[in-house]
C-alpha cells in the first residue's frame, strides 16, 4: 500500500513539475511534509549533500523520500515514477514534433504555465533559504535571519557578476566556509 | 542491441559528469551525444535542449528520452531515460548514508547552513534567467505575483496553484493568439 501510495505521489509530482530542477522543491516538500514521510530539516541536509552529486537533484528528492518510507525498492519507485509523466510526453512530442511546434493550444499552454514557475522557484528559495531557520527559532527578527539574508543576497551578487565565472563547486565550497565561519 | 549497450554507457557516464543542473548538461551532451556518437546534429539537440525545457520533469533525463527515441524507439528511450538518472540514484543514497552520521556535528551543521544560503542564491540566479522566457508581456508579472503569494501565504495545495495558474496563463494566451498575426510566440 505504502509502495503504490508513493507511486502515485511521485507520478503526481512528475506531471506537474514544469520548470524542473529547483521548481520542483514545493511539490516535494508539501507532499513529504503532508504523508509525514521526511522532515523538512532532513530533507534540506539532502540538497546539501545533492550539491556535491553529480545529476538531476529531482533524482536525488526522489531517491530520499523512497527510500526512507520503504528502503531501495520505494526509491526506485519513487524515482521510476517521477520520470513516467516526462518519459511519455517527450516521446509523443518527438513523434510528432512538427504537428506540435504549431499547434497553438500546446503552445498557449506551455508559454502560459511559465510564470507561474518564478512563483515556484521564489517559494523553493523561501523553502530552503529561510524556512528551515524559521522553524528553529520561530521568528524572522533575529540576527541568524538577518545574517542569513545578507549571506544569499551577497551570494547572488557574486553569481551575477559577469567578468569573473564562478564554477558551481567553489561556490558552494565557499558557501560551506561562510557558514561554518559566520553561523 | 550494440547501439543499446552503447546509449547505456554513454547516458550513464553523462549522469556521472553532470554536475550543476540541467543547463551545465548541454555542453557535456554536445561533446558526447553530437561531436562523438553523432547520434543528433547540432540543430536537433538546440530543438530537444528547448523542448525540455517546456516540458514537465527533469530537463536532462527529458533530453535524454528524446535522443534515446530517436535513436532506437521506444525501448532506446528507456534504455536512455534509466541510464541517466541511475549515477545519481546511487550516490545520494550511498553519500548520505556515509555522511548521514556527521550531520549533527556543529561544523558540518554550520557548514550545511552556509550550503543552503549558497544554493538559495544559486535559486533566485535561476530566477532572474527564468524571467526572460516567462515575462514577455506586463500580464506575466501579475500571474507570476500571484502564483508566489498563494505560495508562500496561503495552504492551498502546490498543484492546484499550479493547475490555477497554467490554466489562467493558457486562457491569456489563447486571447492573444486569437487577435495575433499568426506567430507561435505568445505576446
Amino acid at each position: 500500500m505504502k509502495l503504490l501510495e508513493l507511486f502515485l505521489v511521485f507520478l503526481k509530482i512528475g506531471a506537474v513539475s514544469f520548470g524542473g530542477g529547483y521548481a520542483m522543491i514545493p511539490f516535494f516538500e508539501t507532499e513529504m511534509v503532508a504523508h509525514n514521510w521526511v522532515s523538512l530539516a532532513d530533507y534540506v541536509k539532502v540538497i546539501a549533500i545533492a550539491q556535491v552529486v553529480p545529476g538531476p537533484f529531482a533524482v536525488d528528492s526522489s531517491s530520499y523520500i523512497g527510500f526512507k518510507v520503504a528502503g531501495i525498492i520505494g526509491a526506485l519507485i519513487a524515482s521510476i515514477a517521477l520520470c513516467i509523466p516526462s518519459f511519455t510526453a517527450s516521446v509523443i512530442i518527438t513523434k510528432y514534433y512538427a504537428q506540435f511546434k504549431t499547434n497553438k493550444y500546446v503552445n498557449a499552454l506551455l508559454i502560459g504555465v511559465r510564470p507561474a514557475v518564478l512563483g515556484l522557484l521564489i517559494s523553493a528559495a523561501y523553502i530552503i533559504g529561510l524556512k528551515p531557520l524559521y522553524q528553529v527559532s520561530h521568528t524572522f527578527l533575529s540576527l541568524t535571519m538577518l545574517k542569513a539574508i545578507i549571506v544569499i543576497a551577497i551570494g547572488y551578487y557574486v553569481l551575477k557578476q559577469s567578468k569573473v565565472k564562478i564554477g558551481t563547486f567553489t561556490f558552494i565550497a565557499a558557501t560551506a566556509v561562510v557558514g561554518i565561519v559566520f553561523f | 542491441m550494440e547501439v543499446l549497450l552503447e546509449m547505456f554507457v554513454t547516458f550513464f557516464k553523462i549522469g556521472c559528469l553532470a554536475f550543476g543542473g540541467g543547463y551545465a548538461v548541454i555542453a557535456i551532451l554536445q561533446k558526447e551525444v553530437v561531436e562523438l556518437k553523432q547520434w543528433v546534429d547540432n540543430d536537433e539537440l538546440t530543438d530537444i535542449m528547448a523542448i525540455s525545457q517546456t516540458l514537465p520533469g527533469i530537463i536532462f533525463v527529458n533530453s535524454a528520452t528524446m535522443i534515446g527515441y530517436r535513436k532506437k524507439g521506444v525501448l532506446g528511450a528507456m534504455i536512455a531515460t534509466l541510464a541517466s538518472i541511475l549515477p545519481t540514484f546511487f550516490l545520494i543514497l550511498l553519500l548520505t548514508f556515509v555522511i548521514w552520521g556527521f550531520t549533527d556535528n556543529i561544523i558540518v551543521h554550520k557548514a550545511f547552513t552556509g550550503i543552503l544560503l549558497g544554493v538559495t542564491a544559486l535559486i533566485l540566479n535561476s530566477v532572474k534567467k527564468t524571467w526572460k522566457t516567462a515575462v514577455k508581456h506586463y500580464s506575466d508579472i501579475g500571474l507570476a505575483l500571484l502564483a508566489t503569494v498563494l505560495l508562500l501565504f496561503t495552504d492551498v495545495n502546490v498543484v492546484i496553484i499550479l493547475l490555477l495558474l497554467a490554466g489562467l496563463g493558457f486562457g491569456k494566451n489563447l486571447y492573444y493568439l486569437k487577435g495575433g498575426e499568426g506567430t507561435n510566440e505568445a505576446p
